[in-house]
C-alpha cells in the first residue's frame, strides 16, 4: 500500500515537472516572438511613413551640369517622417548598377532631411553614355524611378 | 492518477493563459502601429490628390536678368510658400536671390487655392526650364521666354 502511495507520488512530481517545462518552454518562446512582432511592427509602420518624391525636371540637364561628370537629382521627403540626410539613407542604381559615393546634401543645410525638405544627391558617373537612363532610388523601402536623357 | 492529470493540465494552461496575455498587447499594439501608419499614408494619398499647382509662365528679362515666374494654386488644398521649391535648370537658386510674393503679399507663408505665386530670381544668364515643386512633391515645368 505504502509502495503504491509513493509510485503515484512520484508519477504525481514527474506530471507537475513535465507540466511545468512545457508551460515555462511555451512562455519564454511567445515572449521572443512578441518582442519579434514589436520590432517587426515599429519596422512597417517606419517604412508605410517613409516617402520620397524625384522632383527634378527630366526635361533639363540632369547629368554633368556642373562639368565634372556628376549626376545630380533632387529628392523631396514627402512622408511623415524625418530621415537622416546621409547615404545610407538612400539606396541608388543607375541604369541597374548600384551607385556607392553617393553625396546626399540638404538644401538649406542641416543633418536631418526634416519632413517637406529638399535633398540634393549627386554621384559620380564618368563616361555615361549618349541615350536614355533609368535611376532608380529606394528610401525606406519606397521606390521611385526617374528616366532622363544625356 | 486522476489528480495528476488534472494538476498538470491545470500547469500546462496556466502556461498558455501566460502566453496568451504576453502576445496580446505586443499583437494589438503592433496592429495599432502599423494602422496609424497606413491611415497617415492614406491621408497624405488624399492631400496629394487635392494638391495641384501650375506655371502660367515664366519669362527671363534680359535687362533686368530677372527670371519671373508666376505659378497658380489650382487644388483645392492651402501649399506653404515657405515649403514650395522653385527649380531652374534643375539647380535651386540661393534663397538670398529669390523673392517670393503671393497675390502681391510677400509676408504671407500661405498660398491659398486660386492664388498666384511669383517667384522673382536674379540671374547671370537666361535658363531654359523651370519647376515649381509645392507639398506631396506635386509639381509643374514651363519652359522660359526670353523677353528685353
Amino acid at each position: 500500500m505504502a509502495g503504491g502511495s509513493a509510485a503515484e507520488l512520484i508519477l504525481f512530481i514527474a506530471a507537475i515537472v513535465v507540466a511545468a517545462s512545457v508551460a515555462g518552454t511555451l512562455t519564454s518562446e511567445v515572449d521572443r516572438v512578441s518582442d519579434a512582432i514589436s520590432a517587426k511592427s515599429l519596422d512597417v509602420a517606419d517604412e508605410i511613413r517613409a516617402d520620397a518624391e524625384i522632383v527634378s525636371d527630366a526635361g533639363a540637364q540632369v547629368y554633368n551640369r556642373s562639368g565634372n561628370e556628376n549626376v545630380t537629382v533632387h529628392v523631396r521627403n514627402t512622408g511623415a517622417s524625418d530621415l537622416p540626410a546621409d547615404s545610407g539613407t538612400v539606396d541608388v542604381l543607375l541604369d541597374g548598377e548600384y551607385q556607392t559615393g553617393v553625396n546626399v546634401s540638404v538644401v538649406g543645410g542641416g543633418d536631418t532631411w526634416h519632413r517637406g525638405e529638399v535633398a540634393r544627391l549627386e554621384f559620380s558617373a564618368p563616361d555615361l553614355p549618349t541615350g536614355d537612363h533609368r535611376l532608380k532610388l529606394v528610401v525606406s523601402g519606397d521606390e521611385e524611378v526617374f528616366r532622363f536623357r544625356t | 492518477m486522476g489528480f495528476s492529470v488534472s494538476a498538470s493540465a491545470g500547469v500546462v494552461f496556466l502556461g498558455v493563459f501566460l502566453a496568451a496575455g504576453i502576445v496580446y498587447p505586443a499583437a494589438a499594439n503592433g496592429f495599432e502601429q502599423v494602422s496609424d501608419a497606413r491611415h497617415d499614408a492614406a491621408d497624405r494619398a488624399l492631400a496629394q490628390a487635392n494638391t495641384g499647382v501650375t506655371v502660367t509662365n515664366a519669362t527671363y528679362n534680359t535687362t533686368t536678368e530677372t527670371l519671373v515666374v508666376n505659378a497658380t494654386n489650382d487644388g483645392t488644398t492651402t501649399v506653404d510658400v515657405s515649403d514650395a521649391t522653385l527649380l531652374v535648370d534643375n539647380e535651386i537658386p540661393a534663397p538670398a536671390d529669390t523673392t517670393v510674393s503671393v497675390a502681391d503679399d510677400a509676408g504671407t507663408d500661405l498660398w491659398l487655392p486660386g492664388e498666384t505665386a511669383r517667384f522673382e530670381v536674379d540671374l547671370a544668364s537666361a535658363p531654359n526650364r523651370t519647376q515649381v515643386v509645392v507639398d506631396h512633391g506635386v509639381r509643374d515645368a514651363s519652359d522660359v521666354v526670353e523677353v528685353n
